[in-house]
């Protein structure tokens, strides 16, 4: 049984939902036979996969689809292994070198070298794919070593990169690529599509329910068909959000709830509890800005930005994520209390003046 | 126990029998041991019990030593330990099979006796116990047996590790000059491992290979004994295919049981010492048998408790006296752990409590707009007192990260404390060169940041802030708490890593994990059905604590199903879809679109 995201998912370029032309581009490019490395990019659930899967199917067949799980082991120079798993088939490999952390590099060297030192196996396709997905994360290190090895093996190897942006991608492997943007559907293409799922699945949903799927969805269809497929599972009209950010929106109202240094204890125990669970800390970051903002008053709105950009670019630059985070929470609550305490001095003015 | 050498002119198996006796003490008691000699203890009209402990003690015996199990009833380690170490024994030195176990590596954690038992076990056979150290193989065996060949142990000296360990492994086989005992009465115990072991291992497999072909007849056998870290040091010593290929036994030591220690020190000490004092330090010693015996020595002699008077530790030694509850006052809990923490607490202490001078008047240098970044001087110098301890930054960060709050007067100076704490950590993201010379600058900033910062009007209660942590009784608030919490969540994102890793089966089409998480997990949490690829350990990666999914309203019914064009079958037979209900969830459908 499989989740109706997979089950409806297109599987060859004619019947990808939107962004049409870029797909009969791709196909007209395919057929000239002049196929060069690609990056595809996009917001999350935006279907860069998915096209991807189609292109591969387009360049080789239905054989791309027979895949199977490798497990990978790697040796660093200091005989440290590292173990990683790639998707293959016979035509392609997918491995994800973002998994293994700052050594990634290694894991880009190592397989490229394998895959390139056997050519393709159709006859007119000489280069077999290697797909990077989660390329945003790729250290620089990664994407240095990445730059010499696209141009030595060109002729055996091609890369299809899958980045949910293009900005931590550097210039010299930007040249080095088509950059394909996959632009997330409309709401309304959404609505359509959901329309759709529900009329193969057979059942009526009302459309201003689907309306309210596809604007809750942020533009992510795979969100959008996962949170309509739970809600049918459980009959349930309300719109369910993902655990995390009722968490995270939880924990924006502690912040503002009386700010004490307690509550600052125990938003960093929210902020572990997070991370254990593997939540991205700039994911926490936005979730968390947008419910505060929601929240607050619109005088501290511009304070809260401007303190939400510092740290966490801070964070990005250090190591140790809890102290700019907690840095974050410290001086949010502050400012909130001091506001709140200026506040109330003024309206007590404001009596006395009356 | 071993009675001491007692004849002045010392032999080579003497002084081999004092090296190895003595292994658990600080050299300092080390060099006290000499003055004993030639006057037993057990061979004096001692008394007994406490009485002869003290004793002994004050003849500059160590309680370690005193208090040596001399039987196996009287070895605290548990029973099925000492018979795996017994059968280790008995299989080894009995008949050997073609396939010997000629190698066993006893690990645990420092104090669980490891050393303890296998010395016991191996005196009950009659079998020397022959420790290889660097410094003692090099100068004692051959520099000291004749004065001719000191110039061959300094030869030695200059020769890489593993050819000493080699030459150590041979010495011992050939009708040896180390001692005169036969083959099959010795036993070669490694404590310190050689530290080229940890460079170059493969070197170190080649040896042990070697020694396990040549030997495997009727070689000695060799111990490893490792203190810390099990897993890791293993791996090093013995791959692990040459693990299984020599046949390599290990037996690990657990830290004993805190009631057992306390049953076993309340009869040697005859209710001498209080029970509470006796948990107190029990307590503090963490299963580390040999620390908590030191500890008592600590406590017992007087002369101690006098100097630590003269110190800062007043309330401490007034505690001692009196012999009240220690575990109250989380300060004095501090005199009876290990040195090393002591120091490191004392440091954090002075950034922590940063104490000013507040009898000398603020000097007004500042313009009126920066007036509230006046404060009084302070009693040390932040950036001197950085220096004075040896800590990397990352650790000294994580320390203040965990105690700012608790020192803080509000939340402003938390939040100011903090910003250095972040500015400090992006300084550099070389995290791991440790020579770097933003190291010692990375310090200077959060130390003087928080200096600064935490008590801008005044000394600061220490407040103890209500966390969640408070289902574990056993840890009392303490006035500095380490930066454990950071490392667990590190082990647990690790964890939770690996789950979702070992989770990619056949079935799964994407690697990106970051949308399994974000978008597929939540949900499927939700869906109450199961599937294949979404295991019982991979949705609580999508639980959260006291967040629940509330609002399923079934009267609402938003899905209309559409009749007749569908046919929803059950495994079993077909049920009509008018009369499919909630408690069908359970089973299997396939709907079948017959429409088209």
């Amino acid at each position: 049984m499989a989740l109706w995201c997979d089950r409806y998912r297109p599987t060859s370029l004619n019947k990808l939902d939107y962004n049409k032309e870029q797909a009969d581009y791709l196909k007209r490019m395919i057929k000239s036979n002049d196929f060069p490395h690609l990056l595809v990019y996009g917001a999350p659930g935006s279907g860069k996969r998915t096209r991807v899967q189609c292109i591969l199917r387009e360049i080789y067949g239905p054989g791309v689809d027979k895949t199977r799980i490798e497990h990978l082991t790697i040796e660093t120079p200091s005989n440290k292994k590292l173990e990683l798993n790639s998707i293959a088939s016979n035509y392609h490999i997918e491995v994800n070198p973002s998994d293994i952390g700052i050594q990634d590099r290694l894991v880009v060297q190592d397989v490229m070298k394998n895959i390139a030192q056997s050519g393709g196996l159709v006859d007119k396709v000489p280069f077999k794919v290697i797909v990077i997905s989660e390329a945003h994360k790729l250290s620089k290190d990664a994407q240095h070593s990445l730059r010499r090895t696209m141009e030595k093996y060109i002729s055996t190897l091609r890369l299809i990169m899958v980045a949910d942006t293009s900005s931590t991608i550097l210039p010299p492997i930007k040249s080095r690529c088509l950059l394909l943007r996959v632009a997330a559907p409309s709401t309304d293409k959404i609505s359509q599509i959901l329309e759709f799922v529900a009329k193969k699945e057979n059942f009526d949903i009302s459309p201003s329910l689907i309306q309210k799927i596809a604007k809750e969805s942020e533009r992510n269809l795979r969100r959008a068909l996962l949170m309509m497929e739970t809600m049918y599972i459980n009959q349930s009209k309300d719109i369910i959000k993902p655990s995390y950010v009722l968490y995270i929106q939880r924990m924006a109202k502690k912040m503002v709830e009386n700010p004490s240094l307690e509550k600052v204890k125990d938003i960093r125990e929210d902020f572990y509890e997070l991370e254990q669970h593997l939540i991205p800390v700039d994911l926490i970051f936005k979730v968390l800005i947008h419910s505060l903002l929601q929240i607050c008053d619109k005088h501290l709105r511009g304070k809260l930005i401007q303190l939400a950009s510092h740290y966490e670019h801070q964070m990005r630059v250090g190591s140790k994520r809890v102290l700019h985070f907690e840095a974050f929470v410290a001086h949010f609550m502050a400012a909130y209390q001091k506001f709140t305490e200026d506040n109330m001095i003024d309206d007590d003015d404001d009596l006395l003046a009356m | 126990m071993e009675p001491p050498p007692s004849n002045s002119r010392k032999g080579f198996l003497d002084k081999f029998a004092g090296a190895f006796t003595c292994h658990s003490m600080s050299l300092k008691k080390d060099k006290k041991r000499p003055m004993v000699d030639g006057s037993p203890p057990e061979s004096e009209l001692c008394p007994t019990g406490f009485k002869k402990i003290m004793f002994d003690n004050q003849k500059g015996l160590p309680f370690v030593d005193i208090l040596k199990p001399t039987s196996r009833s009287d070895l605290l380690v548990h029973p099925k330990k000492i018979s795996e170490v017994d059968c280790w024994l008995t299989s080894i030195f009995g008949t050997r099979s073609s396939n010997p176990k000629l190698f066993l590596i006893v690990s645990g954690p420092s104090g669980s006796g490891k050393m303890t038992t296998l010395q016991l076990l191996a005196r009950e056979r009659g079998i020397k116990t022959i420790e290889f150290s660097e410094v003692s193989y090099v100068k004692e065996i051959f520099s000291v047996e004749d004065e001719k060949s000191y110039s061959y142990g300094e030869h030695l000296n200059n020769r890489s590790q593993s050819e000493n360990v080699r030459n150590f492994l041979i010495q011992a086989n050939v009708k040896s000059i180390v001692d005169k005992s036969p083959k099959n009465k010795k036993l070669l115990v490694f404590k310190d491992l050689p530290f080229t072991l940890v460079k170059e291992p493969e070197k170190y497999h080649k040896l042990w290979t070697w020694y396990y072909e040549k030997f495997s007849a009727d070689g000695v056998p060799v111990v490893f004994i490792l203190s810390n870290d099990p897993s890791r040091e293993q791996i090093k010593i013995f791959s692990s295919q040459l693990r299984s290929r020599l046949n390599v036994v290990e037996i690990q030591f657990n830290p004993f049981v805190k009631t057992r220690i306390v049953k076993w020190l309340t009869d040697k000490l005859e209710k001498k010492v209080s029970k509470p004092d006796i948990e107190a330090i029990v307590d503090e010693g963490k299963g580390d048998f040999r620390n908590i015996l030191n500890c008592f020595e600590l406590k017992c002699s007087s002369s101690l408790a006098k100097q630590r008077s003269f110190t800062n530790f007043k309330r401490g030694a007034k505690k001692l006296k009196t012999d009240d509850n220690l575990s109250k006052d989380p300060g004095s809990s501090a005199i009876w752990g290990r040195d090393v923490s002591l120091e490191l607490y004392h440091f954090l202490g002075k950034i922590l409590f940063s104490k000013r001078h507040y009898d000398k008047p603020v000097q007004r240098t500042l313009p009126d707009e920066l007036l509230k970044f006046e404060r009084h001087p302070l009693v040390e110098d932040p950036f001197q007192l950085v220096e004075t301890h040896d800590i990397s930054s990352n650790t000294l960060n994580l320390f203040l990260h965990q105690n700012y709050l608790n020192h803080s007067e509000n939340l402003e100076s938390a939040a100011n404390s903090i910003e250095w704490l972040s500015q400090s950590d992006c300084l550099r993201d070389d995290v791991y060169d440790g020579n770097s010379p933003l190291e010692s600058y990375q310090k200077a900033l959060s130390g003087a940041g928080l200096m600064f910062n935490l008590s801008p009007n005044g000394p600061v209660k220490v407040k103890y802030l209500d966390t969640r942590k408070a289902k574990d009784t056993h840890s009392k608030p303490s006035l500095i708490s380490s930066n454990r919490p950071w490392h667990i969540n590190q082990e647990k994102i690790k964890e939770t890593k690996s789950t979702l890793k070992a989770c990619i089966n056949e079935k799964s089409k994407s690697l990106n994990y970051q949308d399994f998480i974000l978008d597929f997990l939540p949900y499927a949490s939700v869906m109450n059905i199961s599937m294949k690829r979404f295991t019982g350990d991979l949705l609580k990666i999508s639980c959260f604590p006291n967040i629940s999914y509330g609002g399923f309203n079934k009267t609402h019914e938003p899905f209309v199903m559409r009749p007749s064009t569908v046919q929803l079958r059950c495994e079993t037979s077909d049920i009509p879809i008018n009369e499919r209900d909630e408690s069908d969830d359970e089973k299997l459908y396939f709907i079948e679109d017959v429409s088209d």
